[in-house]
């Protein structure tokens, strides 16, 4: 544990208030390792996509803006002074923003960078706000000096309700997700992976750093927090669900996800609220890991689906399909994100949960019953519905017959492009086979959030690591048995032929690929239990007659939150703004006479 | 020496208060000269130390530029622009002259509460200077056409060279000099771009410019 020790360096700074201070603390560690690893597999992919592009991603722009973008989250991440906090972020902010408008000849990512780069000012804004208010309770703009000062609990509530604006809007909670659905399909896959990966995370990071320093929260702030993030999984989940483009499904993962982490953060903060330094560790334990995790299989189904789109040139899901044959490699990698992200057992994905679960299931830590199986009942929807969603991404893409002549032509990419895959769907498994390093460091950065010393809670983590350590094995004895019957099967088969037939055959003679599952038809079931919610607008002219000429059905599920919640709030201000906008009315003269009558009135007021 | 001054402040207010009640372009232009006439002649009688070469100066500039060359150059691009003699006020010239009166009140109890060093003949200098101030820019506030924002602009700048002689000996010339031929270069701008509004807009009427203002 020597590298997680705190480590520091600070050197001054000619602006007021700030210093060139960095650190090394536990929560630092666990995301600059993140930061890091995603980065350098990103990068090392962009490379490939970029030469694969031909042309359509600009290589110098994109290359520059990625390893500023890296080099700004590692400041994020090890920053201990809140002007160089802010400093980084905002310079996060506009690489990813440069990013995001790699291919700003399309109308429709110029609008998407836009709504991200007006939505992450809005974010720092906040952030501004927050920071400002630390600094005068505090005395200083040293992160430090912020933990050492004693908030009330109004104090608590308000800094925190205002970093929950400001990191909100950059992770993606509820009604602040509008950006990411349409700023993650926009960008070139690379910054996607990077931006799903990490620079959300880094909210999850802020929200996590700022919580360390407040100390406890207020119960109903806690739990505001928890039904905030089951909130936020299950609208992101459905939402995914409803998808035609996969990158926009995938976003709309990442929603989920940041939702089932900042629900962990919000039962972490109930432990710390109610005074039960367990729970309040695993919480925080939890979060953390989940954040880990989502930051490595995210990337990864990112890194894949921009293999496929390049490969088919669409990322319609109803434009693939038979890519598993086709593009073997990409296909298992995205199998194994897929699977991890669902939560299945020897995979990353699965410890995370099941150390919400534990938190939320163990007896014995006298959780609320009132608060625990709500919040147990509603994160298995969400996982029940994260498997419809990526079965549907995985099944559509990589299953059944191609869909177009983009798919059916498509070929695995260059190997710079399959090794960074690789070596995420290897972390992948790895962190779910042997847990115990990870979750050592999630430990002690929840330890650290909480404010507890990693002694007090050594009994319950080390019975934590030896659950986990069950559970790698149990991974690996899957895995075993998976292979055992995969040799039975070979030695079965031996000696005799296999026939491959076309897939969803079943006998019929002369089926086509029309006729497969298509993304709407696959979900249309839980579409349509949720249909309230959705809102799915559809066009639909049936077949009618005898010798139908033609039939048509279309569905679009557009974001509650951008089109129709953001236009009304944007009316209702114009409206407001109508009454002081009359004095805005090109006249020369009444300009003037503001001018003048101004003077005049001050100087009747001063003299 | 005293009584004159006196009698060329009241005189310069009375001016300023006709203009606002004038309803000719040109008639505008001349009780303009006059005005700047009037304010000309004031270095020579507002101090006590009495008559001064260097006040002598001061004043003939002032008069040469004020009551001469301005108004002709007004006069001048009166005729060129074919602008109509009339004024085409926003408020009635009964309202403005009610207005100016109101000007000249509000002026006098600022003036009661304003510091301003001694040393000056008259104590009605810095009154009327504010009063002058201000219905200059009631002037350009109520007036539509450009070129009687210029002359307001001018009846301003009249305001503002009264207030400077209240501290014109500790002032140096070369300030005074600027002064004027900052005015100088404002009615040379402004001309300019009078004719340029009345070629885009074919008219010299400001409300036009309403046009340019972001409203749907």
């Amino acid at each position: 544990m020597n590298l997680l020790a705190v480590r520091e360096l600070a050197l001054p700074w000619a602006l007021p208030g700030a210093s060139f201070h960095v650190g090394l603390d536990p929560l630092s560690a666990c995301f600059l390792a993140l930061v890091l690893l995603v980065c350098g597999c990103a990068g090392l992919y962009g490379e490939g996509y970029i030469a694969a592009s031909h042309g359509h991603v600009p290589a110098r722009p994109a290359r520059f803006f990625f390893l500023v973008l890296s080099v700004a989250l590692c400041f994020v991440v090890t920053a201990r002074n809140a002007l160089l906090f802010l400093a980084a972020w905002e310079t996060m902010a506009l690489a990813a923003f440069g990013l995001v408008s790699s291919e700003h000849g399309k109308p429709e990512v110029r609008r998407a960078g836009l709504l991200y780069l007006l939505c992450t000012h809005t974010g720092t804004l906040f952030l501004l706000v927050l920071f400002a208010l630390l600094g005068r309770h505090a005395g200083s703009l040293e992160f430090s000096d912020f933990a050492a000062a004693a908030y009330s609990p109004a104090q608590r509530t308000g800094l925190v309700l205002l970093g929950l604006a400001g990191f909100g809007m950059k992770a993606g909670v509820l009604p602040l997700h509008i950006w990411l659905q349409e700023a993650h399909p926009a960008a070139p896959s690379h910054a996607s992976a990077a931006m799903s990966g990490v620079v959300i995370e880094m909210g999850i990071y802020g929200l996590l750093r700022l919580l360390g320093f407040v100390g406890p929260l207020p119960v109903p702030l806690s739990l505001s927090l928890v039904a905030l993030g089951l909130a936020t999984a299950l609208f992101g989940i459905l939402f995914a669900l409803a998808q035609r483009d996969f990158k926009r499904l995938l976003a709309y993962s990442s929603v989920e996800n940041i939702g089932i982490v900042v629900a962990a953060l919000g039962l972490g903060c109930y432990g710390a609220s109610t005074a039960r330094a367990p729970l309040a560790v695993l919480g925080f334990t939890a979060a953390v890991f989940h954040a880990l995790n989502h930051g490595l299989f995210k990337p990864l189904l990112f890194l894949a689906a921009g293999a496929v789109y390049q490969a088919t040139g669409s990322r319609d899901l109803d434009a693939a399909g038979g890519l598993q044959a086709r593009m073997p490699w990409t296909g298992a990698f995205m199998a194994v994100g897929a699977a991890a992200i669902c939560g299945l057992p020897p995979l990353n994905g699965f410890v995370g949960e099941w150390l919400i679960y534990s938190w939320l299931l163990r007896p014995g830590w006298g959780q609320d019953l009132r608060l625990t199986a709500p919040t147990a009942s509603l994160l298995a929807l969400v996982g029940a519905l994260t498997v419809v969603a990526l079965t549907k991404f995985y099944g559509l893409v990589c299953l059944g017959q191609p869909r177009s002549a983009g798919a059916r032509d498509a070929k695995d990419p260059a190997g710079v492009m399959l090794v960074p895959m690789g070596v995420l769907a290897a972390c992948c498994a790895a962190v779910g086979l042997f847990p115990a390093p990870v979750l050592a460091a999630a430990v002690a950065a929840g330890a650290d959030i909480a404010r507890v010393p990693l002694a007090a809670v050594a009994p319950q983590a080390e019975e934590w690591a030896r659950l986990l350590g069950v559970v790698g094995l149990l991974g690996a004895g899957l895995w075993a048995l998976g292979g055992a019957l995969w040799a039975v099967r070979a030695a079965l088969l031996r000696g005799r032929a296999v026939l491959p037939g076309p897939t969803w055959g079943c006998g019929f003679g002369a089926p086509s690929a029309r006729m497969q599952y298509s993304g709407s038809s696959y979900s249309q079931p839980t579409e349509r239990v949720f249909a309230g919610l959705l809102a799915t607008e559809t066009d639909f002219h049936p077949a009618t007659g005898y010798w139908p000429l033609k039939a048509s059905y279309s569905s679009r599920t557009a974001d509650p939150a951008l089109d129709r919640w953001l236009p009304a709030l944007a009316d209702r201000f114009s409206d407001w703004l109508s009454v002081p906008r009359r004095i805005q009315h090109g006249r020369l003269q009444s300009y003037m006479f503001y001018v003048s009558a101004c003077l005049v009135a001050l100087l009747l007021w001063k003299l | 020496m005293d009584q004159i001054s006196q009698l060329l402040l009241a005189f310069v207010v009375f001016l300023s208060l006709y203009l606002l009640g004038s309803s000719s372009l040109t008639g505008c232009v001349r009780i303009l000269a006059l005005q700047g006439a009037c304010v000309g002649l004031l270095p020579l009688t507002i101090h006590e130390g009495g008559f001064q070469p260097r006040a002598l100066l001061i004043s003939v500039g002032v008069i040469v530029l004020k009551a001469l060359v301005i108004p002709r150059i007004l006069l001048h691009a009166i005729r060129e622009v074919k602008i109509r003699h009339e004024v085409e006020p926003l408020v009635s010239f009964v309202s403005s002259l009610l207005l100016g009166a109101l000007l000249i009140g509000v002026a006098f109890v600022l003036a009661e509460r304003l510091p301003v060093p001694g040393g000056l003949v008259s104590n009605l200098l810095v009154p009327v200077s504010l009063a002058t101030v201000m219905m200059g820019m009631l002037m350009m506030v109520s007036r539509v056409k450009a070129v009687t924002q210029v002359i307001g602009y001018l009846v301003f700048e009249n305001g503002i060279y009264l207030f400077g002689l209240a501290i014109s000996y500790e002032l140096p010339w070369l300030i005074e000099m600027g002064v004027l031929l900052d005015v100088f270069v404002a009615v040379f701008v402004m001309g300019i771009v009078i004719h340029h509004i009345s070629r885009e807009f074919d008219s010299i009427s400001t409300e036009r410019l309403t046009s340019l203002s972001d409203k749907p």
